[in-house]
């Protein structure tokens, strides 16, 4: 056996993972090779840290409420029928109604209706009170900043990018969740969306941020308030086109 | 493989010894629709299923959003378990993978120059770290690591050195040979020593020792 392929059985044979019927020739080996004895001391000292930190505590324990969590996610996700269960779940007749109204929505969609039907309502405005837009994020909101001025805290949160349209009134131009608002990807702002939000609102004056700060949240939590807001208000830049 | 040599899971909770058993039959309730037996089945699980999915990601917050994925995905999964097959091997299998799939959606690792890292070097690799500070180190420098591994090399990593499944059990978990997860678990160990010797050259000075 030469040295190289003596090494990797080694990498085993530290923790007894090698079959009985190569032990034997690996511990002969060593016998005989001295680099490979040392490096045979190097792998049990490598593998004895390995060790002690599958033996150590995780730092940040699960959080208490994480199964409860679970059930309430999966409960708001089944009120949402799936397309199969929508389509052929309840009877066939049902079934095929739903083809047909899909079928529809195609067409429809293919025309451009439904572009002309969202950009008709973006044109006749749908600003909303700041007052409703903080009930909606269930009282959990801050702001509104101005962006530029706003610099994000390090923490997991969910944030909407505003434009002011008059007094306390403000139309909803894109919403996200973060497990870090601080960190690059989080800001829309900063980056890919920042020409697009500008042109459409015209000024950096009138665009604002809103944020709900959720430190302990995780993703799925986050997600529900999220989905909330964009079903609420369907924000500019949520669409998969951008502006 | 020969199933007679898998081994029955033991989970503790509260204090009591859990086998495979009881949560197969708390599997099959929630199976049948009983929201209540799914809960139990999810506080049972949820620290192992959270430990694999921290040291698969590497930090916490990341962590608790793949395990609440584990188990939404579990759920809505449920109808097509097969009870012939151990629910465990399922269930770890789905943590690994979808730990890989939340990272590679995430993009969030990236390869760490340990050269230039210091901030792991007071931990005594001599003798293994024993202070909290030094295990704290420790593990930042391994998770650090194990995080550039290539995915296969990670999952067996994790699963035979950090939770401490054996490899045949493994070979279950993932679906392949013993054999394949030998050769996984070597090459991902002779990995993690030159890192290691990088941050700590006192792992090969053996004057030290």
């Amino acid at each position: 056996m030469n040295c190289s392929k003596a090494r990797e059985k080694m990498a085993l044979h530290v923790s007894g993972d090698l079959p009985d019927k190569e032990r034997a020739t690996i511990e002969l080996h060593l016998i005989n090779c001295r680099a490979c004895r040392e490096e045979f001391e190097v792998l049990k000292r490598s593998q004895l840290a390995i060790v002690k930190v599958s033996e150590s505590d995780i730092p940040v324990p699960l959080r208490g409420d994480f199964s409860r969590n679970v059930i309430q996610n999966i409960s708001d996700s089944s009120r949402t029928p799936s397309i199969r269960s929508a389509l052929f779940g309840w009877k066939p007749a049902l079934g095929i109604l739903g083809v047909l109204c899909i079928i529809a929505l195609g067409v429809l969609s293919f025309s451009g209706f439904f572009e002309n039907l969202i950009e008709n309502r973006m044109a006749t405005g749908s600003a909303v009170s700041w007052e409703k837009i903080s009930k909606d994020f269930a009282g959990c909101i801050e702001g509104p900043y101005r962006i530029e001025n706003y610099n994000p805290p390090p923490a997991a949160g969910v944030f909407a990018v505003l434009q002011k349209v008059n007094g306390d009134s403000y139309k909803v131009l894109y919403c996200d969740e973060s497990y870090d608002l601080a960190s690059y990807r989080a800001y829309p702002w900063i980056y890919q969306r920042k020409r697009q939000i500008l042109s459409y609102a015209g000024s950096d004056e009138n665009v604002y941020v809103a944020v709900c700060l959720k430190p302990q949240s995780s993703r799925s939590e986050r997600e529900i308030l999220e989905k909330n807001i964009i079903e609420e208000y369907k924000p500019q830049f949520n669409k998969k086109s951008g502006a | 493989m020969d199933d007679a040599l898998f081994k029955v899971s033991t989970i503790y909770y509260r204090g009591i010894i859990l086998k495979d058993e009881h949560l197969h039959a708390l599997l099959m309730k929630a199976r049948s629709g009983d929201i209540d037996a799914f809960e139990e089945f999810v506080r049972i699980n949820a620290n192992r299923i959270y430990g694999i999915a921290y040291q698969m990601s590497g930090n916490s917050d990341d962590a608790h959003d793949i395990a609440q994925e584990v188990f939404l995905r579990l759920h809505s999964g449920i109808k097509k378990y097969d009870p012939q097959f151990l629910f465990s091997t399922w269930l770890y299998r789905l943590a690994v993978n979808v730990s890989i799939d939340y990272m590679r959606r995430n993009a969030r690792h990236t390869n760490v120059s340990l050269n230039d890292d210091r901030a792991f070097q007071n931990a005594d690799i001599t003798s293994g770290p024993d202070t909290d500070y030094e295990l704290s180190e420790m593990r930042g420098a391994i998770g650090k690591i194990s995080a550039d591994l290539p995915d296969m090399q990670r999952k067996v990593f994790v699963l035979r050195d950090l939770q401490g499944f054996d490899c045949r059990e493994i070979a279950r978990i993932l679906g392949c040979r013993a054999s394949t997860v030998r050769v996984h678990l070597a090459r991902a160990r002779l990995k993690i020593r030159g890192k290691l010797e990088e941050i700590y050259p006192e792992l090969v000075n053996t004057k030290k020792l």
